[in-house]
């Protein structure tokens, strides 16, 4: 992973360099004085087509007494979370290891998953979320810029989802902050609320690097998928 | 039939190979800790997601031919490896190293392909 290092000369201002000694690029910025947040970002460190894992939680869950039902327990001869091809929600979205895309506008940013071909719009004018939405996979979105953190806050998912091994209810709520301190790095926090399911919000932290040698995220229909579970050893 | 496929399927040892991060779904269905190589003639390659697939005829000690499903990454991996959809093509004589399906059934998750041209890339 790339360190960073802050370079302190009296009189000059502090300039961020990478460990490689070149300075960073700076934080590119809309028409509106905004961080520009668009790109093609992913967890690779250099190459290859990028690397998954979950952020580690950095604050919980704790599950409410009667709710232990909500914990995944996968038995040994299961495919895994992501083997069906359907949408992940909030926070597991980018726990995948394909790029996804950030395309910013004055009114609207919306996030391009590579893997499984999904995608949020997310208005930032100051609409409100629909009084009662119907439950959808990747939630309603709705951001707001405060001061250059992109705040994203979403609700009106359905109960088909799981983040970070846990199911939730459709009373799911998810906070998302995102920042791009400098042009290759995307900073992102997710925080989970579910008064139904956790005793209290719990977050997730993850860093993305920008994929320079990427313009946009490849097309991904999930057109072949099999039945993996037909290749473990016969019993 | 598992015995008489695996006896056409040359062991590398027990080096485990090197299983990239894999999100779409455990490899826990295939042999990744005892890797085998099978050498055949590419009947259909399947430039597709979730998993690109080369269907492989193979021919065992008795003469009798068992086509291979051989399961590999998705596009985007393979593309960050160098493959196109035209890397392989049928009538290509190639060899894939992966982890055979525990079922016994002719089927492997690749590693590593062998092409026609005689280079080695990873998939």
């Amino acid at each position: 992973m790339t360190k960073s290092v802050t370079v302190n000369v009296a009189g000059t201002t502090p300039i961020e360099t990478s460990e490689a000694g070149t300075p960073k690029k700076e934080t590119p910025r809309a028409a509106n004085g905004k961080p520009d947040l668009s790109g093609v970002y992913d967890v690779s460190f250099g190459g290859g087509g990028g690397r998954g894992g979950r952020g580690p939680a950095t604050d919980g869950p704790e599950l409410k007494p009667g709710a232990e039902k909500y914990r995944v327990v996968r038995p040994a001869e299961d495919t895994g979370i992501y083997s069906d091809c359907m949408p992940l929600a909030g926070p597991q979205a980018f726990s995948v290891p394909y790029q996804f895309q950030i395309v910013e506008s004055a009114h609207s940013v919306a996030i391009l998953y590579g893997y499984p071909g999904t995608f949020r719009t997310i208005p930032t004018d100051g609409g409100p979320h629909p009084a009662d939405p119907d439950p959808t996979w990747m939630g309603d979105s709705i951001g707001h810029w405060e001061g250059d953190t992109l705040v994203v806050d979403t609700v009106g998912f359905n109960d088909k989802t799981e983040i970070n091994g846990f199911r939730h209810t459709e009373a799911l709520h998810i906070i998302e902050r995102f920042r791009r301190p400098d042009a290759n790095t995307l900073q992102y926090e997710a925080t989970m609320e579910d008064p139904n399911v956790f005793v209290k919000p719990w977050t997730v932290a993850r860093t993305f690097s920008l994929r320079t040698d990427l313009a946009k995220v490849d097309e991904f229909v999930c057109e072949h998928n099999i039945d993996y579970t037909k290749f473990f050893e016969k019993k | 039939m598992k015995l008489r496929l695996m006896a056409l399927a040359i062991a590398l040892g027990t080096m485990p190979l090197a299983t990239p991060g894999f999100a779409h779904h455990s490899t826990a269905m295939y042999n990744m800790t005892n890797p085998v190589t099978v050498t055949g003639v590419v009947k259909r390659f399947e430039w597709v997601n979730p998993h690109a697939y080369i269907y492989l005829e193979v021919t065992d000690e008795s003469g009798k031919k068992v086509e291979w499903q051989i399961e590999m990454m998705s596009l985007n991996h393979l593309k960050s490896y160098g493959w196109t959809h035209a890397t392989v093509k049928p009538g290509d004589t190639i060899s894939c190293t992966g982890g055979a399906a525990k079922s016994g059934d002719p089927a492997m998750l690749s590693s590593l392909v062998k092409l026609a041209d005689g280079r080695t890339i990873k998939s």
